[in-house]
């Protein structure tokens, strides 16, 4: 029966940043992470792809590869799937090589390679429209016949060509489907280390291909026109204009964000009052859908606006291509300490989150680096730190008035947060680099992609996609957690005085409760570092993730309020928290940024810890890793903190 | 002082590429290292004619083939690398690597 036959395979093969995962996103309708960067797709995806004769077949995109001769083991995944490798054998692949073609001549190389391997093989011209645009015509009548394989134009962003492909692809699954025996034949001989003189025969060979094919429409020779990167890469602007980046998009983070945030907290005060006039004073029912769950968990939904704006940054940095301008100026600093150059991106996507960015690392050649940049990239602040720095800043910085009137104190210890992630990170891949994992510095080579307007639908999908995801973590990880820390800050519960209780009493029983119990145990452990036990119980549930501790102040705040008065927010329950001993607030300037110090270079973070196991392979790094992070933590907020009391603050 | 023992191979290899070339016949006499050539000039590029490291390998097959037209058209801020146009594309690259290409001036 041949409806129960493995579909056939599609494999997209190509020159990193020449629009495999676009095209693909475009044929399976799936909706896959792509920028403008070179080496984003590091690992294959599959998806579905209905043809016009109803025959359905598998398409996979491969990251990308300058050459069948792998280096990283990015590059291995495409060169065993080029090969067969991947999958069960019975499957035939129908091997389309995208090709870039603003950049005809350097992707042909990895063509030449591919049609050596005599196996199916198809060409797809993406950026078609910008070739047009460059006025340059390409004649693929020529082409095909020259290389002896279909070809086609196309462009992924306005869908023109799309239709030509599926039908060469719907043709070659007829063949399939007449012919018994896929031919599997391997060639090996791409696979060798090239020599130097076959690297420049296969050049001479692509030029011969080339001759007639393009054609310049524009008769004029092109002045030299204005070009962006005089300015951007400029030795003394292009570092200026990388700052002032940077610092905009702190003072937007900072600026932006606020408005939507106080909506989204009054919002929840306010359902969460509604929510408790349900339920009788003294239910438990009610204390742990209100004061739990819903303080909880909405301490941490406020901070869907940070969260968003961040990623409209990072997309449009990407997308535009400025990302690769940005590791071009930001180099001798990564050199100086011995990172490779390719380490920019994983360290950059730390920003976002540090598990894609841990496996982002396998552009990295040389394993050694590779390993260097996975134990530091946790170092960068993550988004899931934001939602701590966001209620420290505004609880404590807020009031401050600006700078000058018109920098943001409050944007401006954000930034420095970031910062100090950053210096930590380098500093720790330094001396890993001089005495752990000793090797040459590695090299820088990167392909600069032209500059491009980032496409709006596909930024708003991603900020989608990064809001579902912290909702969705919200509602099974943080849920789980409020629940249990409302568990453990209620019971054991004092039965004796339940009519009456005033805020002190309050008080002394969540401190008597197992949390606080446990808070108090640990206390000692950070008193130096300006924490109490109530901090302490935060910092122990965020090890299951950052964010919980925001919901755990919010689970110990929205009990530790009387039931007489009205709720306050998590923000003015900071503020107000006072020092029984001393009378003073708990949170001052010292203590918030003593915490948001910890909390930058504290590992607290499970999945980063699995990723970094399974990215290594051994349980010695995650280890490392983990011990390294929380002593380095420990120390430099010890070090602020007494630093800070001795002189006074 | 200690000199790392990579530095010293490092140093050894360049002077023995630089012999190398020395020994071609058609060397032009206006040849220089793509390191020291100078920003926003365009030259032809020249190999060494046995390329062992693997990233002179790999900026061959990104297409600084010899006898392709390159063109410097800046360095990198405190030191940084250089950004060179070839073969249709944009690059950049680390002074080390750059220092194993030569560039023949045209005149």
């Amino acid at each position: 029966m041949d409806t129960f036959k493995i579909k056939p395979r599609v494999l997209l093969v190509g020159n990193p940043n020449a629009g495999k995962t676009m095209l693909f996103n475009r044929l399976t309708g799936l909706k896959a992470h792509v920028a403008n960067y070179p080496g984003i797709t590091v690992d294959l995806r599959e998806g579905n792809l209905n043809l016009p004769s109803k025959n359905q077949v598998c398409v996979v995109d491969l990251p990308g590869t300058y050459s069948l001769y792998s280096r990283s083991e990015d590059e291995t995944v495409t060169v065993k799937g080029v090969l067969g490798q991947l999958g069960p054998s019975s499957i035939s692949d129908l091997i389309v090589a995208v090709v870039d073609a603003t950049q005809l001549k350097r992707n042909l190389y990895l063509v030449s390679q591919l049609l050596d391997l005599k196996k199916p093989l198809l060409l797809a011209l993406t950026m078609m429209d910008e070739v047009q645009r460059q006025g340059i015509e390409i004649k693929t009548l020529l082409l095909s016949q020259r290389l002896s394989v279909p070809v086609v134009s196309l462009s992924s962003v306005t869908g023109v060509g799309i239709d030509a492909l599926l039908v060469e692809i719907d043709q070659w699954v007829k063949l399939q489907t007449a012919q018994v025996e896929p031919s599997r034949s391997t060639h090996s001989q791409t696979l060798h280390k090239p020599s130097a003189t076959d690297i420049t025969k296969r050049y001479q060979q692509i030029e011969v291909w080339l001759q007639g094919v393009l054609k310049n429409t524009i008769k004029t020779p092109k002045k030299k026109r204005f070009c962006a990167d005089d300015i951007l890469l400029h030795l003394f602007w292009g570092p200026i204009f990388l700052i002032l980046v940077f610092a905009v998009m702190f003072e937007s983070l900072f600026l932006g964000a606020t408005p939507f945030m106080n909506g989204i907290e009054n919002g929840i005060s306010y359902f969460s009052n509604i929510v408790r006039s349900f339920f009788p004073d003294d239910s438990l029912i009610g204390s742990l859908i209100t004061d739990g769950i819903i303080s909880g968990v909405g301490s941490v939904i406020v901070f869907i606006p940070l969260i968003a704006i961040l990623f409209l940054f990072i997309g449009v940095l990407e997308d535009s291509g400025y990302l690769a301008r940005a590791t071009f100026l930001l180099d001798r600093f990564m050199s100086k300490v011995g990172l490779s150059g390719r380490a920019f991106v994983p360290l950059l996507s730390g920003f976002a989150c540090a598990v894609p960015a841990i496996m982002a690392t396998r552009v990295i050649e040389s394993k050694k680096d590779r390993f260097v940049t996975i134990l530091v990239t946790p170092l960068m602040s993550c988004s899931a730190r934001l939602p701590i720095y966001g209620l420290l800043i505004a609880a404590v910085f807020a009031s401050a008035p600006p700078l000058w009137g018109f920098i943001e104190i409050g944007a401006l210890v954000m930034l420095s947060m970031y910062g100090i992630g950053i210096i930590a990170a380098f500093g720790v891949a330094a001396l890993l680099k001089r005495f752990v994992l000793k090797g040459p510095t590695p090299s820088l080579i990167l392909e600069l992609p032209p500059y491009r307007m980032p496409r709006w639908s596909s930024l708003a999908q991603n900020i989608w996609t990064r809001i579902w995801l912290f909702l969705r973590e919200a509602g099974t990880v943080i849920l789980a957690m409020t629940i249990i820390l409302w568990g453990l800050f209620t019971f054991p519960r004092n039965e004796t005085q339940q009519t009456t209780k005033n805020q002190s009493e309050i008080q002394a029983q969540i401190k008597n409760s197992y949390a606080g119990q446990l808070g108090q145990l640990i206390e000692p452990v950070v008193a130096p570092l300006g924490f109490d036990w109530k901090i302490s119980v935060g910092i122990l549930s965020s090890f299951a993730a950052r964010e919980v501790f925001v919901s755990t102040l919010g689970v110990m705040y929205g009990l530790g309020h009387s039931q007489d008065e009205t709720k306050m927010t998590l923000k003015e329950a900071i503020q107000n928290d006072i020092n029984p001993q001393t009378g003073k607030p708990v949170y001052t300037p010292l203590v918030a940024l003593s915490l948001m110090i910890f909390y930058s270079l504290a590992m607290q973070c499970m999945s980063t810890l699995a990723a970094t196991k399974k990215e290594t392979k051994s349980w010695r790094w995650p280890a490392f890793q983990f011990s390294y992070m929380t002593v380095l933590a420990w120390l430099c907020s010890f070090a602020l903190f007494q630093a800070g009391s001795a002189l006074g603050f | 002082m200690q000199i790392p023992p990579q530095a010293i191979s490092n140093q050894i290899n360049i002077l023995i590429m630089s012999i190398k070339t020395k020994m071609r016949p058609f060397r032009h006499p206006k040849e220089q290292r793509l390191s020291d050539f100078p920003c926003g000039k365009e030259g032809i590029l020249r190999t060494l004619p046995a390329p062992t490291s693997p990233e002179v390998l790999r900026l061959l097959e990104m297409g600084m083939v010899d006898g392709s037209l390159i063109k410097l058209l800046r360095r990198g801020p405190f030191g940084g690398p250089l950004h060179v146009a070839v073969c249709g594309t944009q690059l950049c690259l680390r002074q080390k690597e750059a220092a194993l290409f030569f560039v023949q001036w045209i005149d």
